[in-house]
């Protein structure tokens, strides 16, 4: 590809600021009501085993990958897919992955709204009703309240990404510490609940029957990758932003393993609360209630009942608060990136994709079925980025990614072959038995499985998917076109390149 | 709680806290070598 001038820009202002700044892009929601939800459902110790295990062979792998692929090609997703398989006909992989991630921000920040709301109502005790079912369905469908909290949600996040990487900087260093304070002083309230060592003893009782469980590895893998982050582009989108002498091995290590501290820490903070106010079968119970019925219903519950439950509430709503918020503003700069490669100014990208989500987005704010649907549909198609990504890495080499990339002369941590089936091998095949077990498990549970429009069938899921697969191929070459110029040699990192928001 | 239940806790929780910890200290320590390179 031609190569022409560019200009240099900045990156992260420390390897440690960039390690921090992709703890707080992965660490979501996901981590505090989904995954203590998953490990109890799903025989506790095994489950923490399974995905341990998974998050270092697998998918910690696979992201030193996308932080390579970022660092390399300098450009947002389209243009990077495009530099790094070496052909103008993968640019489509990238774009569909940017599409997937600008849904997930559209329904995603209904999510805050909704916590921000029952932040209010916790400070004001009014969440702590004898119908908590009621409340919940009438925040969740028709509320305006919730609608205006969305935009001015989305507008917050999108000025946290307008500005760049002291945006993304600013929001994980602020964010970030007040995340751990709060989830550290729920786990100290629960463990010392009268009954909390019920809980803790069902979380860490390990039955070596459940690891044999494909359904516990399948729950694992799922929690690794739609909570750490590879599939979703955060990876390359960092990337582009990380100096080329910092460490690529290292800094996904550190968000991987910041990603899981943060998730096992909240299982201890969740689960004896759980079993302490609401007996075994109630927990379980509560865990089977899905992400909404444990936290806005069940967990609501718990806060009434203990001590100074609405301090314990409150501090509950901010940390999920912290967590999503920098989320969404680093899926902003990941959305942002491709229309700066296409030569637009900041103010006009990042204006265009916060009107965009935001459009995307009144639909699911205003019903719940609708965002259900996005929610089940956006899941899978994280799964399928997984493993575009793997596939990309494989097409370029994956012994040449580990020599010439990750095992660079600047790097504290040598990946050795394993890293080659790690990535290349065992994540794409993960990724594909889990994108078919789910289908079969579509199928199994819905009856409607073949209608279009229904919120959680299989065939919503791949009309959704494909037309949106196919329109990206079918504009392929022109957006292949307008991602600026190839800054990547084949063999190693370029230097920083100045797309606006690095200037 | 029961003893295996206590082991396999302080394994998980420190494993995956030790191992962040000892990633952040190495990733400070060639920050500051590649400083001192600069």
């Amino acid at each position: 590809m031609e190569e022409k001038k560019v200009k240099a820009g900045k990156g992260f202002s420390s390897p440690i600021m960039m390690a921090i700044s992709l703890i707080a892009a992965s660490v979501g929601t996901g981590n505090i009501w989904r995954c203590p939800r998953v490990a109890a459902s799903n025989g506790g110790a095994a489950f923490i085993i399974a995905y341990i295990v998974v998050m270092l062979v697998a998918v910690i792998p696979v992201m030193m990958g996308e932080h390579a692929i970022g660092r390399a090609t300098r450009k947002g997703l389209p243009g990077a897919f495009r530099d790094f398989m070496g052909s103008k006909k993968a640019t489509w992989l990238g774009t569909f992955v940017e599409w997937i991630v600008i849904i997930t921000i559209a329904y995603y920040t209904v999510v805050v709204a909704w916590i921000f709301h029952y932040l209010f109502l916790s400070i004001t005790g009014g969440c702590f009703v004898e119908d908590k079912q009621a409340l919940f369905d009438s925040v969740s469908n028709h509320n305006v309240t919730i609608l205006i909290l969305y935009i001015v949600i989305q507008a917050f996040c999108a000025w946290g990404a307008y500005k760049g990487i002291k945006g993304i900087e600013n929001s994980a260093k602020i964010l970030l510490p007040i995340l751990f304070f709060c989830v550290i002083i729920l786990a100290i309230r629960t463990v010392t609940l009268p009954g909390a060592s019920a809980g803790l003893n069902f979380l860490f009782n390990l039955d070596p029957k459940n690891l044999l469980s494909s359904t516990v590895w399948l729950q694992a893998l799922t929690q690794c990758f739609w909570s750490a982050g590879p599939g979703w582009g955060i990876c390359i989108a960092y990337g582009v932003y990380s100096k080329k002498k910092s460490d690529v091995a290292l800094s996904s290590t550190v968000q991987g393993l910041g990603d899981m501290s943060v998730a096992l820490l909240a299982c201890v903070a969740i689960i004896p609360g759980l079993f302490a106010c609401l007996g075994e079968q109630g927990a379980l119970d509560a865990c089977a209630a899905g992400n909404n019925g444990l936290a806005f219903i069940a967990l609501t519950g718990v806060f009434e009942q203990i001590p100074g439950g609405r301090a314990f509430a409150c501090l509950f709503w901010i940390s999920l608060i912290c967590a999503s918020v920098t989320s969404i503003i680093a899926m902003y700069s990941i959305v942002v990136q491709p229309l700066a490669d296409a030569g637009m100014s900041k103010k006009k990208s990042t204006l265009i994709m916060a009107v965009l989500t935001i459009a995307l987005g009144i639909p699911s704010a205003w019903s719940i079925n609708f965002f259900s649907n996005q929610d089940f549909v956006v899941g899978m198609g994280m799964v399928i980025g997984a493993f575009f990504s793997c596939v990309a890495l494989r097409k370029y080499g994956a012994e040449k990614v580990r020599t010439n990339l990750l095992n660079n002369p600047y790097t504290g941590l040598h990946m050795g072959k394993w890293w080659d089936f790690g990535a290349t091998i065992f994540c794409p095949l993960l990724a594909a038995a889990m994108f078919i077990w789910w289908c079969i498990l579509s199928v199994g549970w819905n009856p409607d499985w073949y209608n279009p429009l229904g919120t959680y069938s299989l065939a919503t899921m791949v009309l959704q998917l494909g037309v949106a697969g196919i329109i990206m191929a079918i504009f392929n070459n022109r957006i292949a076109n307008s991602a600026g110029p190839c800054v990547f040699d084949g063999k190693d990192f370029p230097e920083l390149v100045d797309n606006g928001f690095n200037s | 709680m029961t003893a295996e239940s206590i082991i396999l806790m302080i394994i998980c929780l420190s494993g995956v806290w030790g191992g962040l910890i000892w990633a952040m200290l190495r990733l400070l320590h060639m920050q500051n070598e590649q400083g001192d390179q600069d």
